[in-house]
C-alpha cells in the first residue's frame, strides 16, 4: 500500500492510531484473504467464487476489526453485534474497566459506547448502470466514480472507509480513507425496509461525505489504475 | 471428520431426458456420494478456515443464505465431477447445472453464452443463460420444516427459545420441500442437510433427491412482494412435488438417527 497521507487519527479525547498500524494492518488482511483463495482453491473451489458477493463486503469489514483489536492495546472490538462504532476507544483505564463491566451486565451499553472508537465499513463500489459484473471479476472501470458506504446510523462518524476490489479473483482493500468530520446530513435520509422484509435499514453516504472521505484518503495500493481512480499520481 | 462412501447408502440414480437433444442422462448414486463427500469436506474446511480470520462463515451467512451457499458448493463440485455438466456462469442463471453433455448445447454455450468487453473480459449473458436452451440440472437445499411445537420442545429439552446456526435439528423435522422464485425448474436435485454435532455444527448434506418435475403441478403458485417491497417472489414444492421428490432419493447418509427420521417424514428409504 502506498501512504498518500500520514496524518495519524486522532481522536476527541487524544487516542491516536499511526497510519502505519493501519497499513500494517491491511497488509495482514488481504495476506489472509490471498491464502483463502489459495487454500480453498487447493479444494478445487475458490470460496470467493460461490460466497455471497454482500457477505464478502461484511467479511472485509470484520477481518479489519479483528486484526486491528488483536494488535493494538488500545482498540477493542465491540461485543454487540448491533454496537458502535466498530473499534471501541480502550486507550484508558476508566474506560477498560468499564467495558469489562459493561460485558459482564450490559451490553447495551456499547449499541452507542460513550468513549467513542472507530466505525468501519467496506465498499466494493456501485456497478455502473448496463454494466456486467461476474463474480471475482475486478471491478475498477465497472464502477461509478462516487464510491458508497452504507451505515445504518446517520450518525455514523470516525469513519474508517474502505474500498475494496476483486485481484486475480481474491477480495483484496485497496484504499483506505477516513474522516472525523461526518455529520447526519452527511448521509442521506434511511431506507426503512418494508414489514416483513429481513433486509436492515440503512443509509447511503452522501456527495458531501463522499468528498470528505476522500480528501481524509490515508492508504491505496501502489498500482496506477487505482491511484487514478482517485485523481493521484503513481510512484516514480 | 466427514464420512467416507461407505457412510452413505446408495439409492436411485439421477436419470433424465435431456432437453432439446433428446439424450438419456444417467448418474449413478456412487458418483453423487463423490460429490457429497467433496461438498461435505470442503464446508467442513471452510469453517475452520474462517475461524483462523475470528469469522463463523456459517453464523454470518446465516440460516436465510446457507441453503443457497449449501446448493452452490454442491453444484459446483457436481459440475467438477461430473463430465459434461457446468455451473450456470450468470448469477441469476438458471438451472445451476448447465447439461452441455452434447456437442450442441456445448458449443451454443461456449459460442453464444458470453460476451467480451471491452477488456477483453467474457461477461456471461443472462439472455442466453436464464434460462439455458439446452436445459441441465437444478440444486436447490433445505434443513427441512420444524414440527409445529418445536418452539415449546426446544425450550423443554435445551433450554433454548430459537434454533441457531450450529444446532442440529434433526429431531425437530416435520417435513422436507424445496423453495424457488420462479415454477420453470423441471429437473430437481433437493439436497436435505443439517448441522453436524461431531463437527462442531458445520453444516453437512446428509441425503440427496432427485425428481423430473411438471411445472404447471409441482410448483405452488408464485406469491409475489407489494409493489415497491424487495422481497422477490417465491414458490415451494406442491403436494404433488413433494411427493415425487420423496420418492426418489439418490444418497442418504448412513446414520440411524437421520434413517430413522427420514422415513418417518416420508423418504422411500
Amino acid at each position: 500500500m502506498k501512504e498518500i497521507d500520514r496524518s495519524p487519527i486522532v481522536l476527541a479525547d487524544g487516542f491516536v492510531l499511526e497510519v502505519e498500524f493501519i497499513a500494517q494492518s491491511v497488509e495482514r488482511v488481504n495476506n489472509k484473504f490471498r491464502q483463502l483463495k489459495l487454500k480453498t482453491k487447493k479444494m478445487a473451489l475458490n470460496v470467493f467464487e460461490v460466497i455471497d458477493f454482500r457477505m464478502i463486503s461484511g467479511l472485509i469489514g470484520e477481518a479489519l476489526v479483528s486484526d486491528m483489536s488483536d494488535n493494538h492495546k488500545g482498540l477493542e472490538r465491540n461485543p454487540n453485534i448491533d454496537g458502535y462504532p466498530d473499534l471501541l476507544n480502550a486507550s484508558k483505564p476508566k474506560y477498560r474497566l468499564d467495558i469489562e463491566r459493561w460485558k459482564a451486565g450490559d451490553l447495551k451499553a456499547f449499541i452507542k459506547y460513550p468513549y467513542g472508537g472507530i466505525e468501519i465499513k467496506n465498499t466494493f463500489g456501485t456497478k455502473k448502470a448496463k454494466t456486467n459484473l461476474a463474480q471475482g471479476q475486478t471491478r475498477l472501470g465497472k464502477i461509478n466514480s462516487k464510491l458508497d458506504w452504507k451505515a445504518h446510523h446517520r450518525y455514523t462518524n470516525n469513519l474508517l472507509a474502505l474500498f475494496s476490489d476483486f485481484i486475480d479473483g481474491c477480495p483484496q482493500i485497496v484504499a483506505v480513507m477516513f474522516s472525523d468530520s461526518l455529520s447526519e446530513s452527511d448521509w442521506k435520509e434511511k431506507q426503512n425496509p418494508r414489514e416483513n422484509s429481513t433486509m436492515t435499514s440503512f443509509s447511503v453516504i452522501e456527495q458531501s461525505g463522499w468528498e470528505k472521505l476522500r480528501s481524509g484518503m490515508r492508504l491505496c495500493r501502489d498500482d496506477p489504475r487505482y491511484l487514478s481512480f482517485f485523481g493521484l499520481e503513481a510512484s516514480r | 471428520m466427514t464420512m467416507s462412501s461407505s457412510g452413505y447408502l446408495e439409492k436411485e440414480p439421477i436419470s433424465y431426458t435431456g432437453k432439446e437433444t433428446g439424450k438419456k442422462i444417467i448418474i449413478s448414486p456412487a458418483d453423487v456420494i463423490k460429490i457429497v463427500i467433496r461438498a461435505n469436506s470442503y464446508l467442513h474446511t471452510l469453517d475452520d478456515l474462517f475461524s483462523e480470520l475470528n469469522f463463523g462463515i456459517y453464523r454470518t451467512l446465516g440460516q436465510r443464505n446457507l441453503s443457497g451457499f449449501i446448493g452452490e458448493v454442491f453444484a459446483s463440485f457436481f459440475a467438477l465431477e461430473i463430465d459434461g455438466f457446468v455451473t450456470n456462469p450468470h448469477a441469476d442463471g438458471r438451472p445451476d447445472l448447465l447439461d452441455v453433455s452434447s456437442k450442441e448445447a456445448l458449443e451454443h454455450f461456449r459460442l453464444k453464452c458470453f460476451d467480451q468487453s471491452d477488456d477483453g473480459v467474457l461477461t456471461p449473458n443472462r439472455s442466453y443463460l436464464a434460462p439455458f436452451k439446452y436445459g441441465g440440472i437444478e440444486s436447490k437445499s433445505t434443513i427441512g420444516n420444524p414440527v409445529s411445537n418445536y418452539r415449546a420442545r426446544l425450550q423443554r429439552e435445551l433450554g433454548k427459545s430459537e434454533f441457531f446456526v450450529g444446532l442440529p435439528r434433526v429431531n425437530y423435522l416435520n417435513s422436507i420441500t424445496f423453495w424457488g422464485h420462479h415454477t420453470g425448474c423441471e429437473n430437481l436435485i433437493g439436497l436435505y442437510y443439517d448441522y453436524c454435532d461431531e463437527l462442531g455444527g458445520t453444516p453437512q448434506i446428509m441425503a440427496v433427491m432427485h425428481a423430473e418435475l411438471v411445472p404447471a403441478e409441482d410448483w405452488s403458485k408464485v406469491s409475489i412482494g407489494k409493489t415497491g417491497s424487495k422481497k422477490t417472489s417465491n414458490t415451494s414444492l406442491s403436494l404433488s412435488g413433494r411427493e415425487k421428490i420423496l420418492k426418489n432419493p439418490v444418497v442418504v447418509r448412513k446414520h440411524p438417527v437421520y434413517l430413522s427420521k427420514l422415513r418417518q417424514i416420508g423418504l422411500k428409504i
